[in-house]
């Protein structure tokens, strides 16, 4: 869902779409994994990680701005600077699978949740769930109740016209691009610690990231949510309910069918 | 932006996203019901001398990146050159062995002189491309286009590829090779459809060779018979194995384990998996699935297992889902005891690799394939081909020293295969003295060969026949070791077990 609003975010506010993103998500997974390494602190290492995240989203925005070279060519660039990060990340860490190391408190599951509802629950999704639905809270507080996020706003509506009220669209596109840094860099920091690291790991959280947003509508967060919550049932309805195999698909068959039958999305709005 | 470029932008990237996952779909066949089976290979085993349990382990050193470079020993100046292309993920530990083994195998036929043609020396130089062989994500074009630079690009005249378990790639790289005329000895992948293709087709498909490891159908048999012997030792109450009877399977949803699962595969024992634990070895098979190869949570697959009261989950997985699942059984709140991990289990070989990748939470974990330290090997299970002499005087002991020695790490099956693979080759070109593929191919329909990974011939498929290739099932001990428990060589020993905790 955080993936998903992040991409959600900058497309809806500067036309960006951004499919660098997998690659920023492996990249801040690998420098906290390394920072945790060289033992430079938990937080500091996690700060430091997110940042190069955000400062890295910032960068590839600065050069794949879609006004300046069209929206072809940006996610081009995008995908270009993907594949680079991506070899940049084989080449400094190599090919072994990496594990993130975890305080012992947040490994395995919650035997306190398992013991009273007989649910499993991993401890760290049981965190990763709370933090997002904060930072869930928190974009939206940012875009209804702040200046900050009329400007978005008005920009998502007709940037033309929020430009002509005052409102600096290349500036709003930088923030943009740092909003959704921080989001993706957020997720990876949340996420990686359950898995495994591995150099194109982030592939496969984009492109479920990018059904969700395409169900949800391009250009609408609410829609990003919502979908994000009714793929991850109609997910668990096909694992159980059909087969497993087939679970793998619904993010992407549900994106297809949306295109087809309604390719605004359930809530978008395209320009 | 206009709305139309975006929907085209949009629906060009769903088809090629979709594309890349149908073309995994095509090869992949749904579980079928079967008959049951009633031939039956187990025999009776004998009680194990008592042997004691004293061994050294080796330390390992981190592992350091694999090169690329061109390898050659010191040779004339106006030496000739025969180019090994390796298409392998190279990007992953199962591709790094690929090449490290390569590198070595040509490191040794150099040493030794190159191939002899015409009695002109002929050393042997590596290029290599990634076949991002290991990237589900990845279409199985990348493959094939990794194997068209190498020919075309890199001058490549025979090809050594493969990854574990990328069937879908492994499939379209074979065929294209009609068209490349250029021989391609595989290693990793075990799906049984490659070889049929050659018997179907022979001369079409005369170019692929199967080096290692046996395919699907050996290892529906190869499981068969370790938990066989797993069941005999713990009815018997020997050697600390528990007493199991419920069994899960758990499956990647990959061509390579569909001759496993299902009656299509054609093996010795030609059924179900499933079935065949329960009517040949009286296991109660009470769970058994496919799961999508991008699955990182097996939440659902462990509660479900935990529910049925399963005591031993048996695994077919092939690439990095087994870290995802060996972490989560690990830590899983199992409330009948945690159920012991058996089966096989590809990256379980990485050593120390799935040790590390796994936070120490593999102790227990048994795979199939893995290549545990030589010296217990010599001293438990010794190989036995007695009157044949290995290929350049290098078996699986000088394999392993030297891949420590010069990679930091022990061999992973591929590089085992792609060893194996570079001694194969070259003497099926001495035997053809010639580089002409024709020739060489029919050299090599004719190999019969004592290679590090045992005796290396191939049937009238170009399959590896495996009468003769010694596979031991190996235990990750809490002590961070891997340790050979078992061999099809030996079936009445079962050594260093040690019980889940």
């Amino acid at each position: 869902m955080m993936l998903g609003i992040g991409f959600n975010f900058m497309y809806t506010t500067s036309q960006f779409l951004n499919f660098a993103y997998g690659s920023i998500y492996t990249l801040v997974a690998y420098l906290a994994y390394y920072f945790l390494r060289i033992s430079i602190g938990v937080w500091f290492s996690y700060l430091l990680a997110m940042t190069i995240g955000v400062l890295l989203s910032i960068l590839i925005y600065h050069f794949a701005q879609p006004q300046r070279i069209g929206s072809l060519r940006s996610a081009a660039f995008t995908i270009a600077s993907a594949l680079l990060i991506e070899g940049i990340v084989e080449e400094f860490f190599g090919e072994n699978y990496y594990s993130f190391p975890l305080k012992s408190y947040l490994a395995g599951y919650n035997r306190i949740l398992y013991h009273t509802i007989g649910v499993p629950v991993q401890n760290q999704t049981l965190l990763a769930a709370s933090l997002s639905s904060a930072t869930l809270l928190g974009v939206w507080f940012l875009l209804y109740r702040t200046k900050l996020g009329y400007g978005f706003r008005a920009l998502a509506l007709d940037e033309s016209q929020a430009e002509l009220v005052g409102v600096n669209a290349k500036l709003m596109g930088f923030i943009s691009a740092a909003v959704g840094g921080s989001l993706v860099s957020e997720a990876s920091l949340l996420l990686s610690p359950s898995g495994v690291l591995y150099p194109d790991m982030g592939w496969v959280p984009l492109i479920e990231a990018f059904g969700v947003v395409i169900v949800g509508g391009l250009g609408s967060l609410r829609g990003t949510v919502i979908a994000a919550l009714g793929v991850s049932l109609v997910y668990e309805v096909v694992f159980y309910l059909v087969s497993p195999v087939y679970s793998a698909l619904v993010p992407l068959a549900l994106a297809a069918l949306t295109i087809a039958l309604r390719p605004n999305g359930l809530y978008g709005r395209l320009k | 932006m206009s709305r139309g470029s975006v929907y085209a932008f949009l629906l060009v990237a769903i088809i090629v996203i979709e594309a890349g996952i149908a073309a995994e779909l095509v090869v992949h066949r749904p579980v079928t019901q079967s008959e049951a089976i009633t031939n039956t290979t187990i025999t009776n085993y004998t009680t194990p001398t008592g042997i004691p349990f004293t061994l050294a382990t080796t330390p390992y050193a981190a592992q350091p990146s694999p090169t690329q470079s061109i390898t050659q020993a010191a040779q004339p100046q106006s030496a000739k050159y025969i180019t090994i292309g390796v298409a392998a993920p190279l990007t992953s530990p199962v591709g790094a062995s690929i090449l490290n083994g390569t590198i070595l195998g040509v490191q040794v036929v150099n040493s030794h002189g190159g191939v002899i043609i015409n009695g002109t020396h002929y050393f042997f130089r590596v290029v290599a491309e990634d076949n991002q062989g290991e990237n589900v994500q990845a279409p199985p074009s990348t493959a094939v286009e990794a194997v068209e630079k190498l020919v075309y690009q890199d001058g490549a005249q025979f090809i050594i590829g493969g990854s574990a378990g990328n069937s879908a790639a492994e499939e379209a790289v074979e065929s294209i090779l009609p068209y490349l005329k250029t021989i391609y000895l595989e290693v990793g992948d075990a799906t049984t459809a490659e070889t049929l293709n050659v018997a179907a087709n022979p001369s079409a498909y005369k170019y692929f060779f199967r080096v290692f490891p046996p395919n699907s159908s050996m290892l529906g048999t190869y499981l068969l018979e370790f938990f066989g012997a797993l069941k005999y030792y713990s009815q018997n109450g020997l050697e600390d194995v528990p007493n199991v009877t419920n069994v899960g399977i758990l499956a990647e949803d990959a061509a390579w384990t569909q001759p496993i699962m299902t009656a299509n595969g054609g093996g010795p024992m030609s059924g179900e998996l499933p079935q065949d634990l329960e009517n040949i070895l009286g296991y109660n098979v009470v769970y058994s699935s496919f799961f999508p190869l991008t699955t990182t949570d097996f939440t659902p697959y462990l509660q479900q297992m935990a529910t049925l009261h399963v005591q031993l989950i048996v695994t077919l997985m092939a690439t990095d889902d087994s870290i995802y699942f060996v972490k989560q059984w690990g830590t899983f709140p199992w409330p009948n005891g945690k159920p012991l991990v058996a089966g096989i289990n590809v990256l379980a070989g990485l050593q120390p690799g799935y040790w590390n990748a796994t936070d120490g939470l593999a102790s227990s974990v048994i795979s199939l394939g893995a290549i545990p330290p030589v010296s217990i090997i010599d001293q438990y299970f010794p190989e036995n081909f007695s009157g044949q002499q290995y290929a350049y005087s290098f078996n699986i002991t000088e394999a392993y020293d030297d891949s420590v020695k010069e990679f930091g790490v022990p061999p992973f099956y591929t590089g085992l295969g792609s060893l194996s693979a570079v001694f194969v080759l070259a003497n099926a070109i001495q035997r053809a003295q010639s580089l002409n593929t024709d020739k060489v191919i029919v050299a090599l329909e004719k190999t019969d060969l004592l290679t590090p990974e045992g005796i290396v011939r191939f049937t009238s498929d170009h399959d590896l026949n495996a009468a003769n290739i010694p596979i031991y099932w190996a235990q990750w001990h809490s002590n961070g070791q891997i340790y050979p428990i078992w061999s099809y060589l030996y079936p009445s020993k079962i050594f260093f077990f040690e019980p889940p905790s």
